[in-house]
């Protein structure tokens, strides 16, 4: 395995779409806290509803286009390429040819999410001062990378997506979108509904004082996310190349 | 004991109810070159394909270095080189950069295998040309260079003279038949290029709508191919009645170009070209010959040439 993630460390060399999904990734939070900052006035939000502002354009929106983006390019890429068939005669087994593909999408998706953690204290360092910061920083943390890792698991159903849709690229990434319109609109889903979907289970889970069933939402969010890499698999395993 | 590296037994592939591979046996036996000939379509990938694992067999079985392939793909898979259709890389990264990636995978190769995979096939080292910017020919090489980066004791070549230009191919052929002599390699390499098996192939395998309609060596298909007499006239109407009336014998075929296969070889030359010049038949060529290889797959698949 240790080999395989090797070779997907080099394959990402000089590779425009992940340097320009993680740009991109790190300038939107930098512009938006940047206008707070030039705006001049402390904002008129307390810091955590600050944070879930910043977090409903950046979290809830586009860091899971941009890492479902990068999940369907990791997969994708290697039938566009023909280079499924040299990994798949090296030989490499298919299900760890997959999994290092996850670990490597996973790796990517929780770097970006420290990363915007990193750039969200720096911003209320700066907008609410520090000893705001100290007092908030365990929530701000724990609600930001709780959503990132529930966010990643619940995405695991692109992966199988993007193995069945081989060369093309649309399918997958319509997937994404719809994955995050339902995420945003369970904002506004009745408790049960809410709580039922794993994609709105998210932010209902993660977000304080939102309506939601604990019990039932944990287990849908790991269903999906089982469901998704058992599928992902199965169908990798059993495709003909 | 048994000396076939691969051997496939009523190997078959269907989608649906299409059957595109259907009972195929193959035998290619060490240290040889087994050439598989077919036309376009006519399962010569699929079955490369599911030797190597990347489709999945119907029904029959594999036999690799006289092993079962079912649960032993770890132990045989890397003792195989492979280039299967267009060789596949990645388009932003150098040739060396692709090598040392699938040399990273496989894991257990050595140091420098990179270095002299590509000095083997002609491609330099450390070239800071991108893979999207080669050309077929350096495309095909690096294919190559990939598939012999582990020195694996068998090559399976699905057309690796594809798209190759005349000095390309023959650079290709040299280079595969070396490999055979020089370093003892097995060789099990397709092609729809009647030309381009007959020179290599030590062995064949004729493919045709997914089943395989003959097997055999080289040298058992020169013996097995019919003689006949050549000859280039002038009119082939008076060579005809030449032939029919005064050497008595209808078993001839005309062909383009004014020319003739007289299939009655026991006709003495000398006669025959006492008799073509008396009718004034202006014979130019007249000469024995047998059937070559693209006779010989018209015949057995019944007529169809292979373009």
């Amino acid at each position: 395995m240790n080999n395989l993630l090797a070779a997907e460390r080099l394959k990402l060399r000089h590779n425009r779409l992940i340097i320009s999904c993680s740009s991109l990734a790190i300038i939107l939070p930098v512009m938006v806290i940047a206008t707070d900052i030039f705006q001049g006035a402390l904002p008129k939000y307390s810091i955590m509803g600050w944070v879930f502002r910043l977090a409903s354009l950046c979290q809830y929106f586009a860091y899971p286009v941009l890492s479902g983006f990068v999940l369907t390019f990791l997969i994708q890429r290697e039938y566009t390429d023909h280079t499924i068939i040299n990994m798949l005669t090296a030989p490499v087994t298919r299900t760890r040819l997959l999994i290092g593909k996850l670990i490597i999408w996973a790796t990517w998706h929780i770097t970006m999410t420290l990363c915007y953690l990193a750039i969200v204290c720096l911003g209320a360092g700066i907008l609410y001062g520090s000893a705001t910061l100290y007092g908030s920083f365990y929530e701000i943390a724990s609600f930001i990378i709780k959503f990132g890792l529930l966010h990643l698991v619940t995405l695991t159903p692109i992966a199988w997506v993007a193995v069945l849709q081989r060369k093309n690229f649309y399918p997958s990434l319509l997937c994404t979108i719809i994955f995050t319109g339902i995420g945003f609109a369970g904002l506004y889903f009745p408790k049960f509904l809410g709580s039922l979907v794993p994609w709105s289970s998210v932010p209902l889970i993660t977000v304080p004082g939102m309506q939601v069933v604990p019990v039932l939402a944990t287990t849908s969010i790991c269903i999906c996310a089982f469901f998704g890499l058992f599928m992902a698999v199965y169908s990798f395993k059993h495709q003909d190349q | 004991m048994n000396d076939c590296v691969i051997e496939t037994q009523m190997l078959t592939k269907r989608y649906g109810s299409t059957t595109v591979v259907n009972n195929v046996s193959i035998h290619v036996k060490r240290g040889r070159i087994y050439g598989l000939l077919g036309r376009n379509g006519a399962g010569k990938t699929t079955t490369m394909k599911m030797i190597l694992g990347l489709s999945a067999i119907s029904s029959g079985e594999v036999r690799l270095f006289g092993e079962s392939l079912k649960k032993n793909e770890r132990k045989l898979y890397p003792r195989i080189g492979s280039i299967i259709e267009t060789p596949g890389f990645y388009p932003h990264l150098t040739g060396t950069e692709n090598l040392q990636i699938f040399a990273r995978i496989r894991g257990t190769i050595k140091q420098n295998a990179v270095q002299e995979a590509l000095k083997t096939v002609g491609l330099p080292y450390d070239d800071k040309k991108p893979f999207s910017s080669y050309s077929l020919g350096m495309k095909q090489r690096l294919g190559i260079a990939n598939a012999i980066l582990n020195d694996p004791e068998l090559l399976i070549l699905d057309e690796p003279t594809n798209g190759l230009d005349p000095i390309g191919i023959a650079e290709v052929r040299a280079f595969i038949r070396s490999l055979s002599e020089e370093y003892g390699k097995t060789i099990l390499i397709s092609s729809h290029i009647l030309t381009e098996i007959a020179l290599l192939a030590d062995d064949i395998g004729i493919l045709h709508h997914g089943n395989l309609l003959e097997e055999n060596t080289m040298a058992d298909l020169e013996k097995k191919n019919q003689k006949y007499i050549h000859i280039q006239v002038t009119s082939q109407s008076l060579a005809a009645q030449v032939l029919e009336r005064v050497l008595h014998t209808n078993n001839y075929t005309a062909e383009a170009d004014n020319s003739m296969r007289i299939y009655d070889t026991g006709i003495d030359l000398v006669e025959l070209n006492k008799a073509l010049v008396s009718v004034g038949a202006g014979v130019s060529t007249i000469q024995i010959c047998s059937d070559n290889l693209e006779d010989y797959f018209k015949k057995i698949t019944g007529g169809v040439g292979i373009e």
